[in-house]
């Protein structure tokens, strides 16, 4: 740790004189002049948390005010190769495994600078885990926040927040509707089997809480806390959506999710209190129900660890900071949220009619085709369709490409100092073709997971069903990834699944060829790439333009939404013999809003200057408090 | 047996305290430690470096376990490829500080040395090379996608059967020397090129030849070699000439190359007047392959003597072109490019490196023996399997039709050992064999019959048969080739590559995104992104009737990797594949290729669970109950009682080791 401590200091020490600008690695590089436009453009700032678009510069502000800036740095956190002196890895002395690698995009992968599928993580030991593709991951997360509220509106109706015991739950069953006339059925609230939690399906979290709503690991004679003991008044829930099974990656938000990733595979330091603080409620705040803040991107967050404790504060507000802002979290969120989901390929005879058969032999009971999302509701925590665009991503049989049709999901509204903010508008909306009910189900002995851990063996019977959406291009299959192909993962399939694997068993070989045309026709593609119509006017140019600056073909880079409209270096010479456009930036200070308050870092160490020159210089006093409360936090 | 439960459901029941045991250490990379892992992939022993050795009666040293306990030997090697490497052993280093140049293009290190290139890599991707060799885990398989020279990417290939890929090279290098070489001084000499001197290489008895070029000179005095070829130029006295980029250099007496069938190419370096220079690819060897990936990607730097030509010590710093170096421990002709960074320029008194590259206070972080062992590995490394089918059957004859084949040569063949023609024959000790036979169910299953190829001597030694060997189905001439603007690569600083190395297509239905950028994501999309000199082939194939074109994509995906462990294997020649294979009297599940049951000491198992296998079998959970037996802990040259990873026979004892870097 000493080591380490000390080597990030010299690098900060040595690396202004030594390293231009441009120098820095990454998985994608750092390079603005990149002259294909694809390497991440800006240097890592530090940057500021803030709930309300005052500070310029700080999250919320880029969000609401330059929201594909705000997309475009996210991006690249998820993409950046991380360095020693950014705080990569600070945690390795205590948590040997935690080096692994230096950026999310090392497993999420393919396709290359998406936030895309990998191979499989060394955890847990055995055949580890394959690592899911994140395309879509907003809707996801969308839906398992309705699920919660849902079953919510449905059962607590004394609005307490929880489920009450046994008022609520007797004899209850959570069920959710997906879509109109699809309904998903949870499991039971009440405990029918008697081991005194609820007979929920795995992928719903339950937490026992008292009669404030705070959660109980224990109830009032110290026991553990069960349904019905003294002092427990009922239970709290969460989805874990994004988790392939208990004890993996069983979180509610993509937030922490992504804060996991960077503790655990990275090594980082994450200071998130958006995330991890129970700052409780009433107006003394005493009563903690183990939520905290409802994140910029719309996200309740549920706290994971126990809950009630205060947050820790370590340094002052001018030290440089390690590790992972809550700014950065903000962002990493927003671009995680908004990533567009997977493409259908060609369609073609065949794969419609593996469509139809998918339904006809029952797959689609569990892997449910579509899921409705409810308009944001106040009163019910509906949250809407928080994205603020949809990218319509389907194939032109004349290009013989996949293309994609943008369309924004915000209004516009006035802000301070006649900034223009764009503000999702959180409707309803349809998911389409993700084909999943995100229940944990067995399906035979075929995909067990075992372990020996504490001189006994364990068994994992149940899994969740995997959304099928980008199923096409992201082999291996099965949580562990052991099925290399489409096919071998279905012959897979018994247990729940039984009945629909000895259809397709059965189906004539046609049949099953049209099955897996389907299946493989579900693809993921390379966003910053893909030719779009960005504009809305329903056409790809050859060449887009901002104004008159020429910027290539029409395709899906965000940089060509920024408020301030990229400058490229344009047409130009190679020593290969060859003229090209090229996509050097010419104006990142401008395009990526550098010389903002809130980002502007002059000494380029990677902390914004506004935290180095005190909190008097800011001017606003409240933006110096909550960097004193949230840049320093450390949990 | 027990079934985990949520723990925030039943927060304190055990099982509670395994799922969050689960949740507490996710980490990719590749394989962890574990003595409890009843899969047998986790490494139930500590890292311990191996010592390299010459002499096999040296008892726990890299010969010996060679000549004496190869199976072991692959799954040491194997073991670190997969082995997830800590802070304490070196992984990593001060990047920024690194008075080295890291993998840099201008291709050669001497290029950013003297160009001040920007370097490629910072030495920190990843703890270990199974986070990027990934897919199928946890087999050195295809995987992720990093930048490169460029922003477009370069996707990771698999090494199976990289072991015949390497011979392949080599002996494709000593066939033209054979040819050319009329001195036999081990170099092309101007008077031997002095006209027209084409290679023509048959890749296999009656195929047509692979033209790579021609030794001549062009108008600038460069080798008309194809790109595939490293060259580098000597004086009369045989010394290299690292400055010298061509054959009108009027200290240049002759040149020397390496055929470099790893990486996908570098491309082309302009030189005055409009010369071009190939840069060869990645690495020559296996042996070089690793040792780079493990420095550039890991912050690993090994200390390997046997890719160094024994200079001078003037000479003997990074930078220092060398050329021809050693044969190593496994057969293979080394050659040194000056860019290896531990060169040994401070040895300890065991033997052991102190030049500590990355400045990260650890010195030797891969030694010779480490090195030796990975190298043997990968040349064992199985080759893809084929999963036959009528319609691949179909689609491998619309292939040949069509003339993929012209560039992507379907077979190859090593020559038999030949002391005269300076062939090597399969340096090989084994071979797995892979069939795919129809289930009832209609699906299919791939089984192996593992093929020794060495002779056992009377104390149990395993001597190489050296025979001949047909490589077939590879579907690679390893020749760069311009196919058209779909797999040009803009570099960042602004040049365009033009060439890449014909991939072998062997393992490719396993191994999406295609091209060496990853861009194109099924097979289909790239193969009609071909162009430039594939442009007839890939007319063809668009002109295919549909079910043509579907047979050929059903051949191309027939050509899949595998997980090997778990692979069901004959693996004791009897000609089936046993339900319980019995292993020094005891019953280990059904016959595999797991090399510990092969090896001097084969393991002894707790039997836990008989369970189903994804495949339908039934497989045997068991743990490992005599690790260090099994995997030579103590045998002299292995035992390291201070368990620093270094064996006590080169470790200097405390303090020794210090660089003076903290």
């Amino acid at each position: 740790m000493t080591r380490l401590r000390l080597s990030a200091t010299v690098l900060l020490a040595m690396s202004i004189p030594a390293w231009a600008p441009g120098m820095v690695y990454a998985q994608l590089l750092e390079r603005p002049d990149d002259p294909l436009g694809l390497a991440i453009r800006e240097p890592r700032v530090r940057v500021i948390h803030s709930d309300q678009p005052d500070l310029p510069g700080s999250s919320m502000h880029l969000q609401r005010s330059d929201p594909w800036l705000a997309y475009k740095r996210g991006h690249s956190l998820f993409q950046r190769e991380w360095r020693p002196a950014d705080g990569v890895f600070a945690l390795a002395a205590t948590r040997p495994l935690s080096a692994a690698v230096n950026s999310c995009a090392m497993c999420h992968n393919q396709p290359f600078r998406s936030a895309g599928a990998g191979g499989n993580t060394s955890e847990p030991v055995g055949h580890g885990r394959n690592v899911p593709h994140l395309f879509g991951a907003g809707l996801i997360e969308t839906i398992g926040i309705q699920v919660r509220q849902e079953l919510l509106a449905h059962h607590d109706r004394n609005r307490n927040g929880f489920f009450d015991v046994p008022a609520e739950t007797a004899g209850r069953r959570a069920i959710v509707r997906a879509a109109p006339g699809v309904t998903i059925d949870f499991g039971s609230l009440d405990d029918l089997d008697g081991d005194g939690v609820p007979d929920l399906n795995d992928v719903i979290l339950v937490r026992f809480v008292d009669d404030t709503g705070t959660p109980r690991t224990r109830a009032s004679d110290g026991r553990p806390a069960r349904m019905g003991a003294p002092g427990i008044a009922g239970y709290d829930i969460a989805v874990g959506i994004f988790s392939s099974s208990i004890g993996d990656h069983q979180f509610p938000a993509l937030r922490r999710f992504a804060a996991g990733a960077f503790r655990a595979v990275m090594g980082f330091l994450v200071n998130d209190p958006t995330s991890s603080e129970d700052r409780g409620r009433g107006r003394d705040r005493r009563a903690h129900d183990g939520w905290g803040a409802i994140s910029n991107a719309y996200a309740p967050q549920f706290i994971m660890r126990e809950t009630g404790r205060p947050p820790k504060t370590q340094s002052a507000c001018d030290s440089p900071q390690p590790g992972i802002t809550e700014g950065e979290m903000d962002l990493l969120e927003w671009y995680l949220a908004n990533h567009p989901p997977p493409a259908r390929f060609q369609r073609t005879r065949e794969t419609e009619r593996g469509r139809r058969v998918m339904v006809e032999i029952g797959c689609t009971s569990c892997h449910v085709a579509d899921w409705e999302i409810k308009p944001a509701d106040a009163l019910l925590g509906y949250s809407g369709d928080r994205r603020f665009f949809d990218l319509r991503v389907d194939f032109n049989p004349n290009a013989r490409r996949l293309e994609g049709k943008l369309v924004s999901l915000t209004d516009p509204v006035g802000g301070p100092e006649g900034l223009s903010l764009q503000v999702p508008r959180r409707q309803g909306a349809w998911v389409t073709g993700i084909y999943s009910d995100f229940r944990h189900h067995d399906l035979g002995e075929r995909f067990y997971e075992y372990h020996y851990v504490d001189g006994r063996l364990w068994v994992i019977r149940r899994f969740r069903t995997p959304p099928l959406w980008g199923v096409g291009s992201t082999a291996p299959y099965g949580h562990d990834g052991r099925s290399s192909t489409l096919d071998e993962v279905i012959r897979r399939h018994s247990g729940a699944a039984a009945e629909a694997t000895s259809a397709y068993l059965g189906l004539p070989s046609e049949g099953r060829r049209a099955v897996l045309a389907f299946l493989r026709s579900l693809v993921l593609y390379q966003p910053d790439t893909l030719a779009a119509d960005i504009d809305g006017d329903d056409r790809i140019a050859d060449t887009f333009r901002r104004g008159e600056q020429p910027l290539g073909p029409e395709r899906f880079n965000p940089e060509l939404l920024f408020r301030t409209a990229p400058l490229y270096q344009g047409w130009t010479e190679s020593d290969d013999d060859d003229t090209f456009f090229s996509y050097a930036l010419l104006n990142l200070d401008e395009a990526y809003g550098l010389g903002m308050e809130g980002l502007r870092d002059d000494d380029r160490d990677g902390t914004p200057d506004i935290l180095r020159s005190g909190i008097s210089d800011v001017g606003e006093k409240d933006v110096g408090e909550r960097c004193v409360a949230r840049f320093n936090g450390i949990n | 047996m027990n079934s985990l439960r949520s723990p925030w459901r039943v927060s304190l029941t055990a099982g509670a305290a395994v799922a969050a045991l689960l949740m507490a250490r996710p980490a990719p990379g590749q394989v962890a430690e574990s003595t409890t892992d009843p899969y047998g992939i986790g490494l139930p022993y500590p890292f311990v470096h191996i010592v390299h050795a010459d002499d096999d009666s040296l008892i726990g040293g890299s010969a010996y376990f060679r000549r004496y306990d190869p199976f072991l030997f692959f799954v040491l090697g194997r073991d670190l490829v997969r082995r997830k490497f800590t802070f304490r052993q070196g992984v990593y280093g001060q990047t920024g500080e690194a008075s080295v140049p890291l993998y840099v293009g201008p291709s050669n290190a001497r290029g950013a040395a003297t160009h001040g290139g920007v370097p490629r890599f910072a030495r920190d991707h990843t703890s270990s090379c199974g986070a990027c060799h990934s897919i199928p885990y946890p087999e050195p398989g295809g995987g992720q996608t990093i930048a490169s020279t460029g922003s477009m990417g370069r996707n990771t290939p698999h090494f199976f059967g990289a072991g015949l890929v390497e011979m392949i090279a080599q002996q494709t290098r000593q066939k033209i020397l054979n040819r050319y070489d009329r001195n036999g001084n081990g170099a092309i000499d101007r008077a031997e090129v002095a006209e027209s001197s084409p290679i023509l290489i048959a890749p296999s008895p009656g195929a047509r030849p692979v033209d790579y070029g021609d030794l001549a000179p062009d108008e600038h005095g460069v080798p008309q070699m194809n790109g595939v070829f490293r060259i580098w130029y000597l004086d009369a006295s045989g010394r290299v000439l690292p400055d010298a980029s061509s054959l009108d250099d009027p200290h240049v007496a002759a040149f020397n190359f390496a055929m470099q069938p790893f990486g996908w190419g570098r491309g082309y370096l302009r030189g005055p007047g409009g010369r071009r220079i190939a840069q060869g690819a990645e690495a020559s060897t296996v042996r070089q392959f690793y040792v780079a990936a493990a420095d550039v990607h890991m912050g690993l730097e090994a200390y390997d003597p046997s890719q160094l030509v024994r200079y001078p010590e003037a000479e003997a710093k990074l930078g220092s072109f060398g050329g021809v170096a050693q044969v190593s421990l496994n057969g293979a002709l080394q050659f040194d490019f000056g860019d290896m960074p531990d060169r040994g320029l401070r040895i300890g008194p065991t033997g052991l490196s102190l030049d500590d590259p990355d400045g990260d206070g650890h010195i030797n972080e891969l030694t010779e023996g480490d090195v030796d062992a990975v190298e043997f590995y990968m040349l064992h490394v199985p080759t893809p399997a084929t999963r036959a089918s009528p319609a691949a059957e179909r689609g491998r004859r619309v292939f040949h039709t069509i003339e993929c084949a012209n560039c992507h040569v379907e077979s190859w063949r090593i020559e038999g050992q030949d002391a005269a023609k300076g062939f090597s024959g399969d340096r090989r000790l084994f071979h797995l064999e892979t069939t795919s036979y129809f289930r009832p169910d209609g699906g299919s299953e791939l089984v192996g019959r593992l093929v020794p190829l060495y002779r056992r001597g009377l104390d149990g030694a395993h001597e190489p048969l050296g025979g001949a060997y047909a490589a077939e189905g590879l579907y690679g001439d390893f020749k760069h080739w311009d196919i058209g603007e779909g797999f040009h690569e803009r570099r960042y600083d602004g040049s365009l590559q033009r060439t890449h190395r014909t991939p072998a297509l062997w393992g490719v239905g396993s191994t999406a995104p295609y091209g060496h950028s990853g861009q194109y994501l099924t097979i289909d999309q790239a193969v009609r992104a071909h162009d430039g000199a594939a442009a007839t082939e890939r007319k063809a194939y668009v002109a295919l009737p549909q079910h043509q074109r579907r047979d050929l994509l059903a051949f191309l995906e027939s050509l899949v990797l595998f997980v090997s462990d778990e692979l069901p294997t004959d693996l004791n020649g009897d000609g089936t594949v046993a339900e319980h294979f019995v292993v020094d009297g005891q019953d280990v599940g059904y016959e595999r290729f797991d090399p510990r049951l092969l090896a001097r000491t084969p393991p002894r198992f707790r039997f836990l669970r008989d369970v189903a296998h994804p495949n339908g079998r039934t497989f045997r959970l068991q743990l490992i109950e005599n690790p260090r037996e099994v995997y030579g802990l103590d045998l002299p040259h292995r035992r390291d009682s201070d368990g620093n990873g270094f064996p006590d026979v080169v470790d200097p004892g405390p303090g020794s080791l210090d660089t003076g870097t903290p």
